[in-house]
């Protein structure tokens, strides 16, 4: 029986028949490919740099998992994955978004076993950098990681961390001013450090994604 | 972004520093810190002042780029060490440079926080940004930009009252005082009286002021000491008498004003008070002494937190321009 949880209800073609006419299946809204997930050859990301000769598989920048779902797509549409080996898929067949919706529950070793056989001794080419600990984790597999960077890439620093350290500074200062006896300083911290604590779920909040 | 929104948002910038790390500023620092808070976009012929410096924004456009070199920690540092030492250099006033630092600041962070970011660790290309998510930062000249100027600008309103009284100076105000009234029965020195209040007699310590000492015995008689002290007597321990010419009380009536917060005594037991008297002959008592002894360069200033520390200091230094009292006769005295 075939349970198809795609929201086209089977008017998408099950599987890919190959070749730059991939469907899009965004995960983004209102039509915009959705940030580092958008597995559409339409949105990749233009590296501007060619991949090295014998490449086997390219995938979009993006942290473990993110990484591991990619490389996992990219290996259905070669058909050198069954998605049936995975658990979430429970035996039905699915298309791509329902094969990627599978791969986002799955955990990350049950990904990693599935593409270990597929990608050992493989070359991976990747249009960016991969964060965390995705590319020891797609090395782990046996596999040569590639990772392309343009010369003239913007690069961004994060100063969202300088709160943190303001709101420490905010907490010593209270004791420092107990000790210098000193009252309006001691207010005046306590008030910095109550802010700082009281917004942190948005200053957390306002930090950049570490796959951007 | 404006040059309305970074002048808004320096003077924000000021005002708050100036609450939270206790200077006093005055009109050049205020100035200063707008002309400072525009400086940087010198860097782009299509801002308003690349438009006033014509071809040497170009050249700084052509050499640096915009929001490089000029928006970055290192331009920081030169320009306040340069321009803000000069400016403290020909007004006296230190709150100058300090102010060319916040104002410079200012700009660097407002551009930090639209989508572009700045090169703030420039030579390195590294493009700093706050918050680190685009959808939360500015877009200059978008609507984004005008909500940014209009909370700059609240801001700005709330923190200028704070600025003028100091951080210090709130706190002691919002934790109110009390109130006495007494007749003086002693002048020890400038700064030191006794009240009769409630029938007791207490000794005062007038709170803010420091006028040379006359009476410490293992000090000698400081410069000016003197006179502050007779200046003291005579406002003070003036003898009353009624329109009959009998003498009523041997010293003047006046009211004590004691700060709930802080220590209502000194080392020596003595009570620190504001002393207010009645200038006015209506019953006010709203003339404060310790103030007129900086006024008339009798006295110095302390460095502690109290009530009106900012408005002693700005006494202060209005006296020390005008060369009134000790600050005339005594040039060797040290300024605190």
């Amino acid at each position: 029986m075939d349970f198809d949880t795609s929201k086209s209800n089977g008017r998408d073609r099950r599987r890919p028949s190959g070749g730059n006419s991939f469907p899009d299946f965004s995960t983004g809204r209102a039509g915009r490919p959705g940030r580092g997930f958008d597995t559409s050859r339409r949105y990749r990301h233009q590296s501007g740099i060619d991949g090295g000769v014998g490449e086997d598989f390219r995938i979009p920048a993006g942290a473990r998992k993110a990484a591991l779902v990619h490389l996992a797509l990219e290996a259905w549409r070669a058909g050198l994955l069954d998605p049936k080996e995975l658990g979430e898929v429970r035996g039905r067949d699915v298309d791509e978004a329902g094969l990627q919706r599978a791969l986002y529950r799955s955990s990350m070793g049950e990904i990693e076993h599935v593409l270990g056989p597929i990608v050992r001794g493989k070359r991976i080419v990747v249009e960016g950098h991969l964060a965390g600990t995705g590319r020891t984790a797609i090395e782990r597999l046996g596999a040569e990681v590639e990772e392309l960077r343009l010369e003239d890439e913007r690069r961004y620093i994060d100063m969202t961390p300088v709160i943190f350290v303001v709101a420490a500074v905010a907490m010593a200062v209270r004791y420092v001013s107990l000790g210098l006896d000193d009252q309006s300083l001691y207010i005046l911290a306590g008030i910095a450090f109550a802010l700082m604590y009281g917004l942190r779920p948005f200053f957390f909040k306002m930090q950049r994604p570490r796959d951007e | 972004m404006k040059v309305a929104t970074h002048i808004v948002f320096g003077e924000c910038c000021l005002f708050a520093a100036s609450a939270v790390f206790d200077f006093h500023y005055e009109i050049p620092s205020v100035l200063a810190a707008a002309v400072c808070s525009v400086l940087p976009d010198a860097d782009y012929p299509k801002s308003w002042l690349g438009h006033q410096l014509g071809s040497v924004s170009e050249d700084l456009y052509g050499a640096f780029g915009h929001r490089s070199f000029l928006h970055s920690l290192l331009a920081l540092v030169l320009v306040t060490a340069a321009l803000g030492s000069l400016l403290w250099w020909i007004t006296g006033q230190p709150a100058t440079m300090i102010a060319v630092g916040v104002g410079y600041g200012s700009h660097l962070f407002a551009d930090m926080m639209t989508l572009g970011g700045v090169q703030l660790f420039w030579p390195s290309r590294l493009i700093a940004v706050f918050p680190g998510r685009d959808e939360y930062r500015v877009v200059s000249g978008g609507n984004s930009e005008r909500v940014f100027v209009a909370v700059a600008l609240i801001f700005a309103l709330l923190f200028y009252p704070v600025s003028r009284v100091g951080f210090d100076g709130l706190i002691y105000r919002m934790g109110g005082s009390d109130q006495l009234y007494g007749e003086v029965t002693r002048v020890t020195d400038g700064d030191t009286i006794e009240v009769e209040t409630q029938g007791r007699t207490t000794p005062v310590r007038l709170i803010g002021v420091d006028t040379p000492e006359t009476v410490a015995p293992d000090q000698p008689i400081g410069c000016f000491g003197p006179q502050a002290s007779d200046y003291t007597k005579q406002v003070l321990y003036e003898r009353q008498i009624n329109e009959e010419g009998e003498v009523v009380r041997e010293g003047r009536l006046v009211r004590l004003e004691i700060p709930r917060i802080g220590d209502s005594e000194d080392a020596y037991g003595r009570t620190l008070a504001y002393v207010y008297i009645d200038a006015n002959d209506d019953g006010s008592y709203e003339r404060l002494f310790n103030e007129d002894l900086i006024e008339l360069g009798l006295a110095r200033t302390t460095t502690f937190a109290h009530t009106y520390r900012r408005e002693f200091e700005r006494a202060r230094e209005e006296a020390e321009e005008r060369g009134a009292g000790l600050w005339s006769a005594c040039p060797e005295v040290d300024t605190p």
